[in-house]
């Protein structure tokens, strides 16, 4: 064992000699300041900062690593690199001996970057980063480079040719890794686009990143007993006498990696193929339609620990059908109904020509399962408009730590119909911080939360506490290091700016709210009439626009387009109050890539963006809504092309110069009133030009189509 | 007046030709295997039938823009390097110029390239008439040239075969697995796959051939930088 430790110690010092080899700690350090910008920092989180980082170290290392360890395994016959030709060892002792040393040495290459990268995690994310942030790249690069190393073992003792050993393996590793293999692949060694929070760490990725990681680390143990059962035979080396024991010994530990990696592939492959399901928008069409059918819906579900449903129930009674009718079921794929007699593929099937019993009226669906969050879920961006619209479809994210509940999700059977009542039943090992539950029942080991006189947006938040910041009489739940500290006091400043002078504007209670918590998942804010709370999330293409304020946008606006993009928040949360409603801010945000444009969505934005720039420019004065408008100008004659910071179609163009004439013939309190009355109308159904135009008759007085289509 | 002595003429590029032979028979044997293995799986790959034009293309942009290169550029870097590390090229060297036995050396593997390129673009064009063979060819060997010129100049920087190496896989990674990064970060008239990315991302290679000439331009400059790293024979003999 010694004679082993010393060669290790004398093939490290001997590969770390290698000038050459110093480039891989310039490429490590080269690679590692390539995956991040060092502008966005302040505005990611320590886990978002790590993981980036360890992918590309991840996916580009592998090649470094490919490349100086094939010439450390082959190249032998160079003076001075004879030391282990000189000392008869064994085979399989020359391979473990060749891995250990690289190992060493790719490790020693990597401590300049892992200084870099604690440094920055001290100086941005503070020293209790320090520890998880190690944690995270030893699960990220440990498995991936070890693996490597193995490959690479197992190719040259196969080609045990130099350059063609390295251009194989070159082009197998670039291969593998150029191909589409995400977190929800298992063929991914160096998994990326993988799911962060602060909140809730990789969310729905976890399961699979760790199965990914520990699948790999059971192939380089299958790699290492391959190595150590063909390399006396392929290698001039001293023949070791084999035993018994030995090959009982190798068969026993290659049963056992086959059946481990078995395990976790069959674990793995369901959980990627339900996460990789495409969304069906279409489904939820119909079962919206579909609602009206329902004379009673009522959900029971009961949370374990670990977040799994174990026992669902959703009670419905039905109206009796005049035509055959299929309502679609929306189940998420990780719940599967304990009825045989229902498939959620086949839905719920109504035939008019039956004589219903009382209690056939009645239908239970009994379910249990864990939801799986499909990956279109994550965000609304890149998605189509359509899939967009489903927001956060599943409505519901559970893991050992923390709890979501959405009223509207994919984890009761219809989830487009709004439930009468509602009963969770959670385990006291979730602390809950946030419910907007009628009544609780406290029990010793699990408590009851029950909605049926009212159901708002978000049911419930349970889990850890996260950091608690109290101010100014608003208390704010934020995750841990999400953001530094200046930019965090203008993020909350300017929620809280938007809030109050929103408030001012519209309510006429005076109660105006004082509690923002932070939640994955969402793209849109959520307000919550009572209790007064904004559910929002830190979407990082928003906070972008902090830190590139200084941008032509800026110019045109007058102020930071994040002081813009909060105010269009805000105002599309008033909008939807008690709601979630994505496919409004998907209308918002998408509708300058449409050709055509329903009447009413262009309505709908135009006023949303005028409400968000008159509140920007109460809260921030410097905007010229008039300037801003003069831009739109244009827009109605296409061979003028100048870009205003919102483009819309030129339907929404005319309303919105139309809008800024009423607010200038109005008094602003008239214009709010206006705007109060429209979303009364929006939420009963669809609002329309013409009662838009009686609506401005009847408060303002004026003639909305008379109003004049320039900016004065 | 000076005569021009045709005869030496001849003789020098007789023996030059002899050389060239020589060093082609002493060329690794697995150059020429891998050559031949890299025709019959292009072959393979880009006239499988359920290809359409634009995949074709860009599978054969893809072999002869972003695979060969890296593995010429690894085979050229082994042309004096294995001899050099094993200490025999001093009997070579005493005989020759340095630079003259690089350079030869590099030009007949080239050759060969060449020549195992042309018969897989004309198998191509025997069978898909349509595809334009030119754009290929030229941006494949202006890629092949540029990348084995850049690993030699680090290589006989470093005087260590690995130094050339990790800088062309680092190289050559940053512009394949990070295309769309470094297509954005370092322009079309930088971007070294630019061909095979004009398929990959669908857009018009108006910068094709500035692209090329640039490309070209630093092929010369980093071969320069060869020539003159090898011009101190004693340098060279000393890296070890």
């Amino acid at each position: 064992m010694i004679t082993f430790l010393k060669a290790v110690n004398a093939e490290w010092k001997i590969q770390c000699r290698q000038r050459s080899n110093w480039l891989l700690a310039l490429a490590f350090l080269m690679i590692f300041w390539l995956s991040f910008t060092i502008r966005y920092l302040p505005i990611t989180s320590a886990i978002s900062f790590s993981v980036k980082t360890a992918t590309g170290l991840g996916m580009f290392g592998c090649l470094f690593i490919a490349v100086i360890s094939v010439r450390s395994i082959l190249f032998e016959t160079h003076a001075g690199f004879d030391f282990f030709w000189s000392r008869p060892l064994p085979s399989r002792t020359f391979f473990w001996l060749k891995f250990i040393a690289t190992s060493l040495t790719v490790f020693t290459f990597l401590i300049p970057t892992i200084l870099c990268y604690f440094v920055l995690l001290l100086i941005h994310f503070g020293v209790e980063a320090l520890l998880p942030g190690l944690g995270l790249w030893m699960l990220f690069l440990c498995p991936t480079y070890l693996f490597i190393l193995g490959f690479c073992i197992l190719a040259c003792l196969v080609i045990r040719h130099n350059v063609i050993a390295t251009v194989f393996l070159a082009i197998v590793i670039s291969l593998v890794l150029f191909q589409s293999y995400d977190a929800t692949r298992l063929l991914g060694f160096a998994p990326y686009s993988i799911y962060t929070s602060s909140i809730i760490g990789f969310g729905p990725d976890k399961e699979l990143v760790i199965l990914n990681r520990v699948f790999y680390l059971t192939l380089l143990f299958s790699i290492c007993l391959l190595v150590s059962i063909f390399s006396p035979h392929l290698l001039p080396a001293i023949p070791i006498r084999k035993r018994i024991p030995y090959y009982l010994f190798s068969i026993c530990l290659a049963a056992a990696l086959i059946a481990f990696s078995g395990w976790i592939a069959s674990r793995f492959f369901p959980l990627s193929k339900i996460a990789n399901l495409p969304a069906n928008p279409g489904d939820h069409l119909v079962q919206k339609k579909a609602c009206v059918l329902f004379d009673a819906y009522t959900v029971a579900l009961e949370i374990d620990e670990n977040g799994k449903i174990t026992s669902g129930k959703a009670t419905l009674e039905i109206q009796l059908v005049e035509a055959q009718t299929t309502i679609p079921i929306t189940l998420n794929r990780g719940l599967e109904m304990t009825d045989p007699a229902l498939k959620a593929n086949d839905g719920l099937f109504l035939n008019p020509d039956k004589q219903y019993t009382k209690n056939e009226i009645k239908i239970i669906i009994p379910y249990q399962g864990e939801v799986i969050v499909p990956r279109f879920a994550y965000s609304n961006l890149m998605q189509e408009d359509d899939v967009a619209a489903l927001g956060f479809e599943p409505g519901f994210y559970a893991d050992p730590n923390y709890t979501f509940v959405l009223r509207q999700g994919t984890w009761h059977p219809f989830s487009e119909c709004t439930p009468d009542s509602i009963t969770i039943t959670i385990p006291n090992t979730y602390p809950n911080f946030y419910s907007s539950a009628d009544s609780v029942k406290i029990g010793p080991l699990s408590s009851t939360f029950t909605w049926s006189e009212s159901i708002p947006a978000v049911l419930l938040v349970s889990g850890s506490n996260p950091t608690v910041i109290t101010e100014k009489d608003w208390r704010v739940d934020l995750p841990e290091h999400e953001l530094a500290e200046i930019i965090q006091s203008f993020y909350l400043e300017t929620y809280r700016s938007a809030i109050n002078h929103w408030s001012v504007n519209t309510r006429k209670s005076g109660i105006v709210p004082k509690r923002i918590i932070v939640v994955p998942f969402l793209d849109q804010t959520i307000q919550q009439d009572d209790p007064a709370v904004f559910f929002v999330t830190m979407n990082s293409y928003k906070l972008r626009q902090i830190v590139d304020g200084k941008s032509i946008q800026e110019t045109v606006l007058g102020t930071n387009p994040f002081i813009m993009s909060v105010a269009a928040d805000v105002v599309i949360a008033w909008w939807c109050e008690g709601r979630y409603c994505p496919e409004i801010l998907t209308a918002y945000e998408r509708l300058h890539t449409q050709t055509e444009i329903h009447q009413e969505d262009a309505l709908v934005v135009s006023l949303l963006y005028y409400a968000s720039l008159q509140l920007s420019n109460e809260m921030d004065g410097n905007v010229n809504v008039d300037k801003i408008l003069s831009l739109y100008q244009p827009v109605l004659d296409p061979m003028k092309m100048i870009w205003p910071p919102k483009i819309l179609p030129p339907e929404s163009a005319v309303i919105l110069l139309k809008l800024n004439a009423l607010w200038k013939q109005t008094k602003p309190e008239e214009f709010w009133q206006l705007l109060e009355e429209c979303r009364e109308q929006s939420q009963s159904g669809s609002l329309q030009m013409e009662e838009f135009a009686s609506l401005v008759q009847s408060i303002t007085g004026q003639d909305f189509e008379k109003l004049p289509e320039t900016n004065p | 007046m000076k005569i021009l002595n045709t005869r030496k003429h001849f003789v020098t590029l007789s023996r030059w030709l002899k050389c060239a032979f020589y060093d082609l028979k002493c060329s690794p044997y697995g150059f020429i295997l891998v050559l031949m293995f890299f025709v019959g799986i292009s072959c393979l790959l880009v006239l499988q039938d359920v290809l359409e034009l634009e995949e074709r293309q860009l599978m054969l942009a893809l072999l002869t823009e972003v695979m060969a290169p890296l593995l010429m550029g690894f085979f050229l870097n082994a042309v004096l390097m294995t001899e050099i590390e094993s200490g025999s090229v001093v009997f070579a060297a005493t005989r020759e110029d340095l630079k003259f036995f690089w350079l030869r050396r590099m030009a007949t593997l080239f050759l060969i390239y060449c020549l195992a390129l042309g018969s897989l673009l004309l198998i191509v064009k025997l069978n898909y008439s349509e595809i334009d063979w030119v754009p290929h060819a030229v941006s494949s060997v202006v890629t092949c040239g540029f990348f084995s010129s850049l690993i030699s100049a680090v290589t006989f920087c470093f005087k260590e075969m690995n130094g050339g190496l990790l800088a062309g896989i680092f190289f050559w990674s940053l512009n394949f697995l990070g295309a769309r990064a470094s297509l954005g970060l370092i322009g079309p008239r930088f971007y070294v796959f630019y061909w095979w990315a004009s398929f990959k991302y669908s857009f018009f290679p108006e910068y094709f051939w500035i692209n090329r000439a640039i490309l070209l331009s630093f092929t010369i400059v980093f071969t320069l930088i060869c020539l003159i790293l090898l011009k101190n024979k004693e340098r060279i003999f000393s890296s070890k």
